[in-house]
């Protein structure tokens, strides 16, 4: 059997030629940036102190929408090709496949995010900056992210269409956003903890202001691990019918 | 070398592979024939580990393939119908990506080799989405031979091929079944004699008939007499001919040539052929052309397949 780090690294690899040659990759940083600049001057015209804070809460969820549609293909097209039979003989480990690609996705997307979050230097023109908040949100939305690629991971390859695994990821991540607004209306402590342990702006709002907590990055590993071994199983299943 | 025993595969309720138990040793071109949803699709994707059997097993090198698919994985090559490709990559990234994904050592070096040996030589800065069917075709043929397999599967290989191509693909084959052992499918039934050793013919899921060419011909009627008759004076004989003690069947066709001449196609022992001669002289029957033929594989395909 091909070794796990071999595989892994030559799919991320081939992810990554595809990716270059696609205009789909430079569509993404285009309005990922478009958006980004946006948030950033309205925050700028709603707060005293200039930030980015507003920036990384409002990419968060842009990216809740975003990151679906462009996990969507790396299954679901696989499979629409027929390359992903071809794929499945090969005599590969299939977390060290699902890993090349989280891996290709999550270098565009943080690519993505450090490079919006340039507009930090603004701030550093305009005020003085938070660097607790900076790098909380900028931590907020590489953690988030991840935990969207698995999402879309898991939902491109239990569907053929590209555009159901964009949709359903939507759908399946967006529960977590509104989950916040249920947090409040709850009597019940133990269900409103329950419910504010799986809200996504719960572990976003803190660490975009700053307050880095173990917990709130460990919540976004262990999500993001939930939904890779989740698309593992499916694929698992495919490999051999 | 595949050993496969009573081998079937179930979609739900529908059996679309029934029990079948057949041998391929090193060294021989398998052709797989049989009619649209016959199963031999089925049977490719359960050699290459993509189906699990319902029942049965395989065998290839030894290796069983439920307890270590893996293994087989490592020793098969496989080019499905459509090849499985990716557009955006040029031939070179392609073909590199799959040497990596299948452990290949050194795969610039075993790289330069196999797109030599499939005429690639020159193409891999090309970007796949521009190359034609036929070009297409080498690149999934290369990337089932870049881990030089022991077994290599090939789904309708001449697809899309002109014909200086499909002879091209045939002595490519035949060289590499000299070590290997190779199993086709395939429509084009000429190409199909031409290439394969042997052949198994599936018919709604079973083997219908299996063997080398000779031997399918000998199990549908084995060699027969073909003779070529001018009948001038209208003479009623087929009834009498059909009763000789000798003539064990007999069938008439009209000529496709001459309106007057008919051909009458007879299975008897070579050592009557001249007292059958004899008689239709004696009927004062003009012979044109008298040979002895056998059963083309379209024949006999169409016999079995035609037959339900």
């Amino acid at each position: 059997m091909t070794s796990w780090y071999r595989t892994c690294i030559s799919v991320f690899a081939k992810e990554m030629r595809r990716m270059s040659r696609s205009p789909l990759l430079f569509a993404f940083w285009t309005v990922g940036l478009f958006l980004a600049g946006l948030y950033f001057v309205i925050g700028l015209s709603l707060s005293p102190e200039p930030n980015i804070r507003i920036q990384s809460l409002n990419m968060c969820l842009t990216l809740l929408f975003v990151v679906p549609l462009m996990s969507m293909q790396s299954f679901s097209g696989e499979e629409r090709n027929g390359t992903l039979e071809m794929l499945l003989t090969f005599p590969i480990p299939l977390s060290a496949l699902i890993a090349g690609k989280f891996l290709s996705l999550f270098v565009v997307t943080t690519g993505l995010i450090l490079l919006s979050s340039l507009n930090v230097m603004v701030v550093i023109v305009l005020g003085t900056p938070d660097w607790g908040a900076i790098l909380g949100g900028v931590l907020a939305q590489i953690f988030a992210s991840g935990m969207y690629i698995s999402a879309g991971l898991f939902t491109s390859v239990s569907t053929k269409e590209p555009i159901a695994a964009g949709l359903g990821g939507m759908v399946l991540l967006l529960p977590f956003w509104m989950l916040e607004l249920l947090v409040g209306s709850v009597e019940s402590p133990v269900l409103r903890t329950f419910l504010a342990d799986f809200s996504l702006i719960g572990h976003i709002e803190p660490m975009s202001k700053g307050l880095i907590d173990s917990v709130d990055i460990l919540w976004f590993i262990m999500m993001s691990a939930l939904f890779l071994w989740l698309t593992n199983l499916v694929l698992e299943a495919k490999r051999w019918r | 070398m595949i050993t496969v025993t009573n081998l079937s595969k179930k979609f739900g309720s529908k059996q679309a592979l029934k029990p079948v138990t057949f041998s391929v040793p090193t060294g021989e071109v398998l052709g797989l024939l049989g009619a649209n949803g016959a199963g031999k699709t089925t049977t490719m994707r359960l050699l290459a580990t993509i189906l699990e059997p319902t029942t049965g097993s395989i065998e290839i090198q030894g290796w069983n393939i439920q307890e270590h698919p893996d293994k087989i994985r490592g020793l098969v090559g496989y080019l499905p119908e459509k090849p499985p490709l990716y557009e955006d990559l040029t031939v070179g990234d392609y073909l590199q990506f799959v040497a990596e994904m299948r452990g290949v050592e050194n795969p610039k070096q075993r790289l330069s080799t196999v797109l030599e040996q499939v005429g690639l030589l020159g193409w891999e800065q090309t970007l796949i989405k521009v190359l034609s069917k036929g070009y297409r075709q080498r690149v999934g043929l290369a990337q089932a031979i870049v881990h030089d397999p022991a077994v290599l599967l090939l789904d309708e290989p001449n697809s899309g091929l002109d014909p200086s191509q499909i002879v091209g693909m045939r002595q490519f084959l035949t060289d590499m079944a000299t070590e290997r052992t190779v199993v086709v499918s395939s429509h084009i039934l000429g190409e199909m004699n031409q290439l394969c050793s042997r052949h198994i013919i599936l018919n709604h899921g079973e083997i219908a008939a299996q063997g080398t060419m000779s031997e399918l011909q000998e199990s549908f009627g084995g060699r027969y007499l073909e003779i070529r008759l001018r009948n001038p004076n209208g003479t009623s004989w087929l009834k009498t001919c059909s009763e000789l003690p000798f003539v064990q069947h007999l069938s008439v066709q009209p000529s496709d040539l001459d309106v007057d001449v008919e051909s009458v196609q007879v299975n008897i022992d070579s050592i009557q052929q001249s007292l059958l001669i004899e008689w239709f002289l004696a009927q004062e029957l003009e012979i044109v052309e008298c040979q002895w033929t056998s059963k083309s594989l379209e024949q006999i395909f169409l016999e079995i397949v035609g037959a339900e």
